[in-house]
């Protein structure tokens, strides 16, 4: 299940919020949105449980026997054969077809293997279920006793499909004990109207209108732009707006989960813009991945080595294929770039220059996120990089700007950091002496409004007229 | 002090939260036990709307329940009609677009239109295409004055067990009609032999613009072969005499575009001269777009602008050149009974609310055939309902429809009834899509009894094979008029292969 289907909003959603808020034992809650996390998992694909059930039940032991055990060797590989199972089912299922293949292809043989179905949310869970492994062997987080409880945490609906990545030690206490209280309720709904409005109302349009545009071999230079920009703008809303209902939907049941994103296009270099992107992967990687290879208090060869460790994995998380990889090494190498080469140049440009270098890195970026094909990559940024090569616009540009004005000027808007600014100058007012008290009519209109627009174009993008068999 | 504005701001927004949860919740609540769980149609997408799935174990463990569910929610959702409509307006607030720059991106195709081939280079066809005889010019025909026979509304199909014509009693008051006369049978020429391997892979309907081709749209050319290989089954099954002509009409959204460009000059179509050369003697392939661009051109009303379809001058002009391969000849166009609906917004507009298209609304023709017709519409092969040919009750929403109701049924009959006792009416098989609508008025006129099949809503359990009611009416000529896009999809073709 997803949080933009009406499935979700008209039936799962209230009456699962609806039912949490009003039971008050901890247990009875804990028991209802375990039941409705394993619903909310299984609508759809019930068989994948299976692999979520297995992969927290090893890790169950796995953090008992390490809690229990003082020897250390013990120690270390009941860690090691968890976190090793987990990565194994992620292994299987994610990269098993492109490792073989790719090695089939390289040694010449003809055998192809069919990439199995995909379980809903693998990567994530994975990752949970890793943290809590890791962090019970260091023994940053409490051991977890109750396997239901472990697996509440694993499914926990609001995070289980798109993020953000929690770790254990962040929800261990809400779930042995939690409040839902009217601010929670209320802020809750509107983090999560928020993220609704952005996933519903941006991102699926900007995938409309991204369709209008040609294919990369015959882009122009700004139908190139257009197409990279939109493509980001997508991914933006589209990510950040379920990590912003997850907020929000934990919020309502309770939890309280960190912020994924923060208005990562304001950047002034790319390693600001990743602290500022998918920042639960970025903790994940720097805690788990790169410190423990020696972060950077190590040799400048053995650091971009980590670098490149770090950054190819981050582009490989996200998908099996080679434009992935090629896509986190190409941020790893910014960054690099940005520490060592650039250092003393980026340290006396202008800001607004820097803003500038940094989105049209991020923007370009996209383009190998965008495709697996790399003819298309390359054509696409010819278009972008090389306009003398290109025609400057096409039709099909022209079209986009002209027909979707307002779309474009809310995506700029909105990729802003505004509700931060709202935040600020509602403060500044109050330091001031006046009383606000507009401020929760706005939050609560603009809550319902955004909730009650979603809701209509959910209905709306359903619209399927059997055009062809009509005429 | 402060603790009561906090309260209260608290208690708004955890109000706002309850009311978003209870009326979502009460949507929910009243589509799963409210809305009555059956089919039910929608006009406005043309299509069934999702029943509410049954909840088993398989659907579940399959996901077709989830799926099914889904659909369900947002195919009842209350309101469903007004919120497209408010989906579509609230998209195009703001648009500065034009309708000239709509139909450029129209359908993805601007961009590969975009190559530079020299005119000259192109013709590299290895047949040449046939030469074409000019579209007729309206004639001063007179019109016979035939009073209109009584209809009877018993009368069995001639199908039936029982049926003959001589159960039917002549009317007594009205002068002898006469069948329309059949042509002399000439041995047609034979086709030079062709091997399409030296087609293109990819059949092209180009827009020429000054000296380049701009692609309009293509066909693969192992489709075409499809194509070829059911034509060539249909036009085995005729009389020495019959022929077999079809035609692939470019839907509106593309062939408008040709008035966009900057140097228009016409439509040429690889697709008929293939199909011309790749069968059989008696199938004749005539291009639509070439036939069509012309008058186009000179700003005749041969298109719609808000709806997909053909004008019925438009069909007119291709129809009266696709009946001169049978021999036969129509009236002129005006002499054909008519009136006129203005404005006419078609489903073009219906489905993007355009306002350019709202400025600029079509005017629909209604046509009928010169003689008295009635039209029947077949259920079984013994079992028919009798339709108006012109619906004045259509979709208000697709008013092309008046036209025989829209496409639909098994088998629609349309005949004289001023040739009651002639035994052996001339008639024509029209195999179509909803481009031949507004040409039945022409076939009905032409031929003594038209038949259109639309084998998208033929049903071959209900009516048995299409080569056998072939036989059985005595079918002489057959017309195959297709939309391009079910041309290139092979829509009616599989179907017709199916019911062959």
């Amino acid at each position: 299940m997803v949080f933009s289907s009406l499935t979700f909003l008209c039936l799962f959603f209230p009456v699962v919020v609806g039912l949490h808020a009003l039971v008050k034992n901890i247990t009875v809650r804990n028991a209802l949105l375990l039941a409705a996390s394993l619903l909310f998992y299984a609508w759809g694909e019930p068989v994948w449980i299976v692999a979520m059930l297995f992969s927290t039940a090893v890790n169950y032991v796995c953090a008992r026997i390490i809690h229990r055990t003082k020897t250390p060797a013990r120690r270390k590989l009941a860690l090691v054969v968890g976190v090793l199972i987990s990565l194994s089912a992620l292994l299987y299922f994610k990269y098993a077809a492109f490792l073989v293949n790719n090695l089939c292809d390289l040694l010449g043989f003809g055998y192809r293997m069919t990439a199995p179905k995909l379980p809903i949310g693998i990567s994530f869970y994975t990752f949970q279920i890793i943290t809590y492994t890791v962090d019970v062997y260091r023994k940053q987080a409490p051991l977890q006793r109750n396997p239901l409880w472990l697996l509440l945490y694993v499914s926990l609906f609001p995070q289980l499909i798109a993020g953000p990545i929690v770790r254990y030690s962040d929800v261990a206490s809400a779930i042995g004990d939690r409040q839902v209280t009217r601010t929670a309720l209320g802020e809750g709904f509107f983090r999560f109207s928020l993220g609704l409005g952005k996933k519903v109302l941006l991102a699926n349009l900007c995938g409309e209108v991204l369709e209008l545009l040609p294919a990369a071999a015959d882009m122009s230079f700004c139908s190139g732009w257009l197409a990279a920009a939109l493509f980001l703008l997508q991914l933006y809303f589209d990510f950040s707006g379920y990590s912003e209902m997850a907020i929000g939907l934990g919020q309502m049941l309770g939890f309280k989960f960190l912020e994924n994103f923060d208005a990562p296009f304001v950047s002034k270099s790319i390693t600001e813009y990743w602290r500022r992107w998918h920042i639960s992967l970025g903790i994940f990687f720097r805690e788990y991945v790169y410190i423990p290879l020696g972060g950077s208090h190590v040799s400048t060869g053995r650091w971009i080595f980590n670098m490149a460790v770090v950054w190819g994995l981050t582009g490989i998380w996200h998908g099996a294929d080679w434009n992935y990889l090629l896509w986190g090494l190409y941020f790893g190498f910014l960054m690099v770039l940005e520490r060592t080469v650039l250092k003393g140049l980026l340290a006396h440009t202008p800001d607004l220059f820097k803003h500038l270098f940094t989105l049209i890195l991020a923007v370009a970026g996209s383009v190998i996120f965008h495709s697996s094909d790399f003819t298309e990559i390359g054509c696409q940024l010819r278009a972008m990089f090389v306009p003398w090569r290109v025609s400057f616009s096409d039709p099909y540009a022209l079209y986009v700007v002209k027909s979707n004005p307002l779309l474009l000027v809310a995506c700029v808007l909105c990729s802003l950091p505004l509700r931060k600014a709202a935040v600020a100058w509602f403060s500044r007012r109050k330091a001031a002496g006046h009383r606000n008290a507009l401020r929760p009519y706005i939050k609560a209109l603009l809550a319902l409004g955004l909730t009650g627009l979603s809701v209509l174009f959910l209905v709306g993008q359903s619209f399927n007229p059997f055009l062809y068999f009509r005429f | 002090m402060a603790d009561r504005r906090k309260k209260k701001k608290n208690r708004v927004l955890s109000f706002a939260a309850c009311l978003a949860l209870v009326a979502l919740l009460l949507i929910g609540g009243y589509e799963l036990l409210l809305v009555p769980r059956g089919a039910a149609f929608s006009s406005q997408e043309n299509r069934m709307l999702a029943e509410r799935p049954v909840l088993s174990v398989r659907a579940f463990f399959d996901g077709s329940f989830e799926d099914g569910l889904e659909s369900y929610l947002s195919d009842r959702f209350p309101g469903r009609a007004g919120i497209i409509d408010f989906d579509r307006d609230i998209k195009q607030v703001g648009s500065f677009a034009t309708w000239e720059e709509y139909a450029r991106v129209a359908e993805n195709n601007v961009a590969d239109m975009e190559y530079q081939e020299e005119l000259n280079e192109e013709q590299t066809m290895v047949t040449p295409r046939p030469t074409r005889t000019p579209i007729p010019e309206p004639t001063a025909t007179p019109i016979p004055s035939l009073s209109p026979a009584p209809m009877p509304t018993d009368e069995p199909s001639p199908l039936a067990a029982d049926a003959s014509p001589a159960d039917t009693p002549a009317p007594s008051d009205t002068p002898e009609p006469t069948s329309t006369p059949v042509p002399t049978a000439t041995p047609r020429p034979t086709k030079p032999p062709a091997n399409a391997a030296d087609y293109p892979s990819e059949l092209r309907m180009d827009f020429l613009e000054g000296d380049v081709k701009r692609r309009c749209s293509d066909c693969m050319r192992y489709v075409a072969q499809h194509h070829c290989a059911l034509y060539d089954a249909y036009a085995s099954l005729l009389p020495a005499d019959g022929v077999f002509v079809v035609t692939v009409v470019p839907n509106s959204y593309r062939a408008n575009r040709l008035l966009v460009l900057d140097d228009p000059k016409g439509m040429v179509s690889e697709v008929e001269p293939f199909i011309h050369a790749m069968t059989a003697d008696n199938v004749i392939a005539l291009p639509t777009a070439d036939l069509l661009s012309g008058p186009m051109l000179e700003g005749v009303y041969v298109y719609f602008r808000t709806d997909m379809h053909w004008t019925p001058y438009g069909a007119y002009l291709v129809v009266s050149r696709m009946l001169q391969e049978a021999g036969e000849t129509l009236p002129p166009y005006e002499a054909f009974p008519k009136t006129q609906e203005s404005p006419f917004l078609g489903t073009l507009y219906r489905d993007s609310h355009s306002k350019q298209m709202e400025a600029n609304p079509d005017t629909l023709d209604i046509l009928t055939p010169i003689h008295p017709v009635r039209v029947r519409r077949y259920t079984r092969p013994d079992t028919f309902t009798e339709v108006p040919f012109i619906d004045e009750n259509a979709n208000p929403r697709d008013r092309y429809t008046v036209y025989l109701g829209g496409p639909n049924g098994n088998w629609t009959v349309i005949e004289r009834t001023d040739l009651e006792e002639v035994a052996d009416r001339k008639t024509c098989l029209v195999i179509s899509d909803s481009y031949g609508l507004c040409a039945m008025p022409f076939f009905a006129e032409a031929y003594d009894r038209a038949i259109l099949y639309d084998s998208r809503y033929y049903k071959k359990g209900e009516m048995g094979s299409v080569a056998d009611l072939i036989e059985s009416w005595g079918v002489q000529d057959i017309y195959m008029i297709q939309g391009d896009t079910h041309f290139y999809e092979e829509t009616l073709s599989k179907l017709c292969n199916g019911q062959f």
